[in-house]
């Protein structure tokens, strides 16, 4: 026999009880009346006749442990990874932290899936709207903080050509438009050039890859094509926020305030979905009083807190009937060097099967850089004069990467 | 025993132990369905589904945990669906009430008895124990499926009336069943 009544003295939680046990005996009563052997024979051999049709799902191949384990490991793409799996560890975390029986049945359901499911991800970088920098007309693909955004989502994909993009976060820019593939440990991340080319990046299962030429100049800043060191940075600048990430979610639950999970129309069909909404603690509460709480706040590279590259906001959209989630979005990363800050959302595009030729290297076409200056647009030229320029002195908050942490696959 | 088989035949991880599963549990999932689930229809569908959807899933099934559980919260996720489907609100899934509710199942399915009729048997007489008047509204109600309405229509009480006594009929079962052990007391609301 269960205590859980000994401490419910509260009017409330009496009146919960009261209620609870009438509904119980309700449901007893009903089903004793109605619930004959042969009405139990045929609902069962209902369920099983469904059941023989039914094929099971394995199980994920990978625990949580070592989901998390997995995040550590250092490469763009994984970290791009990290971004979606990150909703799925924070759902854990959410779990951990406040028990919900239900959602957490349905979270659990849609980590797991992850692991064993072909998964494809749309990721785009829209400006913030709350951010520092308010944006004008421009930034009006922010989306309603409680409902799903739907295919608003993938407006940029509907700009006509050569408009551009309206995402323009400085150093997540690049990332705007790729799309990350996933099957389990498995993913790629495709990134369309400015020269319509295809950059990809992955991991096989075995070893990290990219469609570059095996040029081991490239390797060296001295002899990159300016267009792929650019592009690189800019990524660099990702993986420093998601590995961020990934270290937050060890101390998630001290970092940020959850709130309880709520149910929100979808504005695709009618389905309804699961959302969950963390918010970043605010610094002064962090500050000080616990750096071990708070691991962002206690390590800095080139003077500049880590904790800039943090989202401020994560929400999370599940679906309960696909037990999918269907959307990510990362709310006020921090633009490295500005004031700016954008959002980054993921939202799940397909789960149509992928080609295992996808999460290889001879799957893609090879890329080549444009190496003429000529090839690229003139702003572009002229940002990255301004960057050698600034570089490293004038610019000392600048992001740089120890070779400890180097990109290179 | 019963909390032994529950865990054991979800390892054998084919349809013949999966239904002795459905089985054993399907009285305490449907309890669970119909207390917050009305429509009879409604009630058939969110059981089977969630059967199916815990044979799809069954080898995440946490061994180490009670089955009963993990059904009733895949459960929950089918009535939000149905509820949101419906366009209406989950009026009947307040979340200290199925707390409430899910102790209450977990605390009978922990009694002796290999099935549910038999770790309720402790009911029969306590609706033995009912005044003649009372058994006759619960036999209305429930056995003959008769509404509040149409037993109020077939005698002098009023339709509140009558949804007033099968609630009192209800509470003075449950205080019986806690008094039989089979439920934990509740305190008083003095206490």
């Amino acid at each position: 026999m269960t205590d859980h009544h000994e401490s419910s003295d509260h009017p409330a939680d009496r009146h919960a009880a009261d209620m609870a046990d009438d509904r119980l005996l309700d449901a007893i009563l009903r089903g004793r009346a109605q619930d004959t052997t042969n009405t139990v024979n045929a609902r069962v051999a209902r369920v099983m006749d469904e059941v023989a049709t039914t094929s099971r799902e394995p199980r994920g191949t990978e625990s949580q442990d070592e989901g998390a384990g997995r995040f550590r490991l250092i490469s763009i793409g994984r970290a791009v990874a990290a971004a979606v799996l990150f909703g799925t560890l924070l759902s854990l975390m959410l779990l951990v932290s406040r028990p919900q029986p239900a959602e957490a049945t349905l979270l659990e359901r849609a980590i797991e899936r992850m692991g064993v499911e072909d998964l494809t991800y749309a990721i785009t970088v829209v400006p913030d709207p709350d951010g520092p920098v308010a944006r004008p007309a421009s930034g009006e693909r922010r989306v309603s903080a409680k409902r799903h955004p739907g295919p608003r989502a993938f407006a940029w994909k509907k700009a006509p050509e050569n408009q551009g993009r309206r995402g323009t976060g400085p150093m997540f820019s690049r990332l705007d438009g790729a799309t990350l593939l996933t099957r389990g440990e498995l993913w790629s991340l495709l990134v369309p050039t400015r020269q319509g080319r295809m950059y990809a990046r992955g991991f096989d299962g075995e070893k990290a890859w990219d469609n570059r030429p095996d040029d081991p100049s490239r390797s060296r800043s001295s002899a990159t094509p300016p267009g792929e060191n650019r592009m690189r940075r800019s990524m660099q600048v990702f993986e420093f926020a998601m590995l961020d990430l990934s270290e937050l979610i060890i101390q998630l639950d001290r970092s940020y305030e959850v709130s309880a999970p709520e149910i929100v129309d979808s504005q695709v069909d009618d389905s309804p979905l699961v959302r969950y909404e963390a918010i970043r603690k605010s610094r002064a509460r962090g500050a000080g009083a616990n750096r071990a709480a708070d691991p962002g706040k206690a390590r800095s590279i080139n003077g500049e807190s880590r904790r800039h590259g943090l989202p401020q906001t994560i929400d999370i959209w599940a679906d309960p009937e696909s037990e999918r989630i269907v959307f990510l979005r990362l709310s006020g990363l921090g633009g490295h060097g500005s004031e700016e800050t954008v959002n980054l959302e993921l939202a799940l595009e397909s789960t149509n099967a992928i080609p295992d030729a996808a999460f290889s290297r001879e799957g893609y076409e090879e890329l080549d850089m444009p190496r003429r200056p000529g090839d690229r647009p003139s702003t572009e030229r002229r940002r990255e004069g301004e960057s050698e320029r600034d570089r490293p002195a004038e610019r000392p908050g600048r992001m740089r990467r120890s070779s400890s942490s180097s990109l290179q696959p | 025993m019963f909390k032994d088989r529950s865990r054991s035949p979800a390892i054998e991880n084919d349809r013949t132990a999966f239904e002795i599963l459905v089985r054993e549990h399907s009285p305490m999932l449907l309890a669970f369905i119909r207390a917050q689930v009305k429509d009879s229809g409604a009630i058939e569908d969110i059981h089977q589904e969630t059967m199916v959807t815990a044979w799809r899933i069954l080898d995440r099934f946490d061994q180490t945990r009670l089955f009963g559980p993990w059904l009733r919260g895949i459960a929950r996720n089918h009535i939000l669906v149905h509820y949101r489907r419906n366009s209406r609100l989950p009026l009947h899934c307040e979340e200290e009430v199925i707390a409430h509710l899910d102790a209450r199942l977990d605390e009978i399915s922990e009694r002796s008895g290999d099935t549910w009729p038999e770790k309720l048997e402790a009911l029969d007489d306590c609706l033995g124990a009912l005044p003649e008047p009372s058994r006759t509204l619960i036999d209305l109600h429930y056995r003959e499926e008769m509404s509040t309405e149409r037993i109020a229509g077939r005698t002098d009480l009023n339709r509140e009336t009558v949804k007033k006594r099968l609630q009192r009929i209800r509470a003075a079962l449950a205080r019986c069943l806690q008094h039989k052990g089979v439920l934990a007391p509740l305190p008083t609301p003095s206490s």
